[in-house]
């Protein structure tokens, strides 16, 4: 047992959180909520320059050869300064399902890109009936000579503006289940896709994307025919996790700005944090924050391990959401009023927090997950 | 960073379950335990504590120079979480054994330890703690229980309260009153080592909800306990009692125990038909049952990380107040999800007719209610996290 982070672990999180605190203030994060990419090109292609986008991509495609912990640390801090940028959508979905199962072509030819912050991709899986099994996936992608014909709806999908690909999960075989799933990196600018934006809690950028017939080369197809899911299943852990890490990131960070604000605001003559009840509550967010980190980074390290960790991922999901919307409860009632008001942090985090609850499945649909791996 | 255990741990780990499985009677779960604080429990228990001393786990973390097996504090990580799984009989006086141990190692003298260590690791001299009194429950450095410095001993008088297993106990450590000028209230205060057989001191034992018969109060009436039995310097005890008290928060048994009644909970839920169908199908118990498991896994991480501190030698102060805030308010939620999940069968309680996973879990649901206060309450606890480990201001 060991819960410390390695010197290289410790020196990657120290260097991303100074690098973020001077390069990503809070000032870009609100600027990027009004902004219509909703990203800092600037920024994306300084954390490009600091290997970040090819973390985890072994050396011969450009990367630095780390693992998920690694990652998990570097996704803690961009969780902690709220970096609006496609990182997750291009690195964790899509990077890591291009490396798990695209042609060697596809990996010589993509992955340096992403590594050096020149191509930014998207994970088109979700649909109008906002589901996470295989049975939610109705696209069609139909065989036509070279290409396969894409057409259907995908809702909720992030970054799809600014992506250069779309990376598709597409119905090909008659089926509900696993079977029948295939992969297409899209060209977004492909015609017939078109692109609504949706207006969402965290400012974020999503999108519904319209496919009406477009065309795929069929060497787009990432994985084999009728065996998308595989590649589906492998990522989703990671992307599950990745959400885990952002939220223990922004916890972290509300549980700071909450101690630091009770010890500073003086009512009745004396900082809040003197009353018990606001120590209470700062014991409470502390326990909440303490606990989301463990049980994400045991399931992050197993994962790196390459050990079974199904029944960690899920149990750290359903905590971290709600833990992590908890926290951020009791940090806008030691805020007062000023934490609702815009111009403050604390609604930054608060609204993020219901957004990460509630991708890749929330605590009840984990739950689930963990009631079969439990034996009911 | 590592989450598993190394090999030698896990064969440390099956050694107590395959002593476990010898010590107890296969239906100790069933309803094959005694019931606890009677007799035949008491001796149940004197025996295997004795089996416990003889495979040297009294004495497990102790330097070789007084008899331990100088192992790594890790096993006594893993033996505490085994011991509560099983259930083992006895888990409240091996805690004080933990407590008087290291209170004897870190402030004894050499005299001290060579005279009550042995007894201590042989698992024949039993020790009760006497920390609160009526009057200092949370506020400990309100003790008065005077010990008055006689010369040649100290005269003691007053009372202590929740002195567990004071009726059964051969000694007591114990902070008192020896200085009540000082000008700090905490170096008022000495930690005495008392002879339970000394003339003056009288113990009641006070029966608590479930029916276990083991809480006491404990008179100190003229007890004349011998100048030699002051442990560490005079005015210090406060600084002992806290050093103890994180011991006693600290356990890994927290995780292990309701790891166990998950497991049962389980079982019962798939073995049990409500309306012909197994209650594991329905989907409110599932998702109740689901959240015990993931309450479960939170806890064990916070306990696998004081052990973790401690084994680094940093302090344990808040992370120890963290687990046992954690563990102890998650046992009383467990126990009433279990009760509500067997329904009209959750009131039953041991030995009655009809009643399910041995009444085990109703007996939880009483005993969990003084989880939250002894070994300080919940308060305290957040009391400690917020101002020694986030540093805000005292009251």
């Amino acid at each position: 047992m060991d819960f410390a982070l390695n010197e290289e672990q410790e020196m990657l999180r120290k260097m991303s959180r100074d690098f973020l605190e001077n390069e990503c203030p809070k000032s870009l994060v609100r600027e990027m909520e009004e902004d219509e990419k909703g990203y800092s090109p600037e920024l994306w292609k300084k954390m490009a320059e600091l290997g970040w986008m090819g973390l985890v991509f072994p050396a011969e495609y450009g990367g630095e050869g780390m693992n998920f912990l690694d990652l998990t640390v570097l996704i803690e801090e961009l969780g902690r300064a709220l970096v609006p940028a496609p990182y997750l959508s291009t690195v964790v979905y899509c990077g890591y399902a291009i490396l798990a199962a695209g042609t060697e072509e596809q990996k010589k030819e993509l992955l340096p890109k992403i590594a050096k912050g020149d191509l930014i991709l998207t994970l088109a899986l979700t649909e109008p009936s906002a589901s996470w099994e295989p049975s939610g996936v109705e696209v069609k992608a139909v065989p036509e000579g070279d290409d396969f014909v894409i057409s259907g709806t995908k809702l909720f999908i992030s970054d799809a503006h600014i992506a250069d690909y779309l990376l598709c999960v597409t119905r090909t075989k008659e089926s509900k289940g696993e079977d029948g799933i295939t992969l297409f990196l899209v060209d977004a600018k492909s015609p017939g896709i078109s692109l609504t934006p949706l207006k969402t809690i965290a400012s974020d950028k999503q999108f519904e994307v319209v496919f009406d017939k477009v065309k795929v080369p069929k060497k787009n197809m990432v994985g084999e025919l009728d065996r998308g899911w595989d590649v589906i299943k492998d990522m989703l852990p990671k992307a599950t996790l990745a959400q885990c890490a952002l939220m223990v990131g922004g916890a972290q960070q509300v549980l700071e700005m909450s101690v630091n604000y009770a010890k500073e605001r003086v009512q009745f003559g004396r900082p809040i944090g003197s009353f018990q009840a606001i120590q209470h509550k700062c014991a409470d967010m502390a326990t909440d924050v303490d606990g989301c980190r463990f049980i994400t980074y045991q399931a992050a390290w197993k994962l790196s391990e390459d050990l079974p960790c199904a029944l960690d991922v899920s149990m750290a999901k359903a905590w971290v959401s709600e833990a992590y919307r908890r926290t951020c409860v009791e940090g806008h009632q030691i805020h007062g009023g000023i934490g609702f008001i815009k111009d403050h942090d604390m609604q930054l985090y608060y609204r993020r927090a219901k957004a990460s609850e509630l991708i890749f499945g929330d605590a009840d649909y984990h739950r689930e997950l963990v009631a079969q791996q439990i034996g009911l | 960073m590592d989450f598993t255990f190394t090999e030698e741990q896990d064969k440390f780990r099956q050694e107590v379950k395959d002593f476990l499985a010898k010590q107890l009677p296969a239906d100790w779960l069933t309803g094959g335990a005694p019931e606890e604080e009677t007799d035949e429990w008491w001796e149940f228990t004197k025996k295997f504590l004795l089996a416990m001393a003889d495979k040297g786990w009294l004495s497990l973390t102790w330097p070789k120079e007084y008899g331990g097996q100088e192992r790594p504090l890790w096993e006594d990580a893993i033996l505490g979480e085994e011991l509560a799984y099983a259930r083992a009989p006895g888990m409240d006086y091996w805690y004080r054994w933990k407590m008087i141990s290291a209170l004897l190692l870190n402030f004894g003298n050499d005299e001290q330890k060579r005279k009550h260590l042995p007894g201590i690791a042989s698992g024949e001299v039993h020790w009760a703690q006497g920390f609160s009194e009526p009057e200092a429950g949370s506020d400990l450095g309100a003790t008065k229980v005077r010990a008055e410095d006689k010369g040649d001993h100290w005269l003691v008088n007053g009372q202590k309260i929740w002195t567990t297993g004071a009726h059964r106990s051969n000694w007591c450590f114990a902070p008192m009153m020896t200085d009540p000028d000082a000008e700090k209230r905490s170096r008022r205060l000495s930690m005495l080592l008392i002879d339970m057989s000394t003339p003056g001191i009288t113990v009641n034992v006070m029966e608590s909800m479930e029916g276990a018969s083991h809480v006491c109060e404990t008179f100190f009436d003229d007890v004349r306990v011998p100048k030699e039995n002051l442990v560490g310097e005079r005015g210090r005890g406060w600084l002992a009692a806290m050093a103890l008290v994180n011991i006693e928060r600290s356990g890994t048994g927290f995780a292990s125990l309701p790891q166990r009644v998950l497991e049962q909970l389980v079982q019962y839920a798939n073995e049990t038909k409500c309306n012909g169908v197994p209650l594991a199908q329905d989907l409110v118990i599932r998702s109740k049952l689901a959240q015990i498991a993931i309450e479960i896994e939170v806890c064990r991480m916070l306990a696998y990380r004081t052990a973790w501190v401690q084994n680094t030698g940093q302090d344990v102060t808040s992370v120890g107040a963290m687990i046992k805030l954690f563990g102890s308010e998650m046992m009383q939620r467990i126990s009433n999800t279990g009760l509500q999940i067997m329904g009209p069968y959750g009131q039953l309680e041991p030995g009655s007719k009809r009643t399910q996973i041995a009444g085990l879990i109703e007996r939880d649901y009483l005993w969990n209610v003084s989880m939250t206060i002894a070994g300080g309450t919940s308060e305290i606890q957040r009391i400690i996290i917020s101002t020694i480990g986030l540093g805000l201001p005292r009251m």
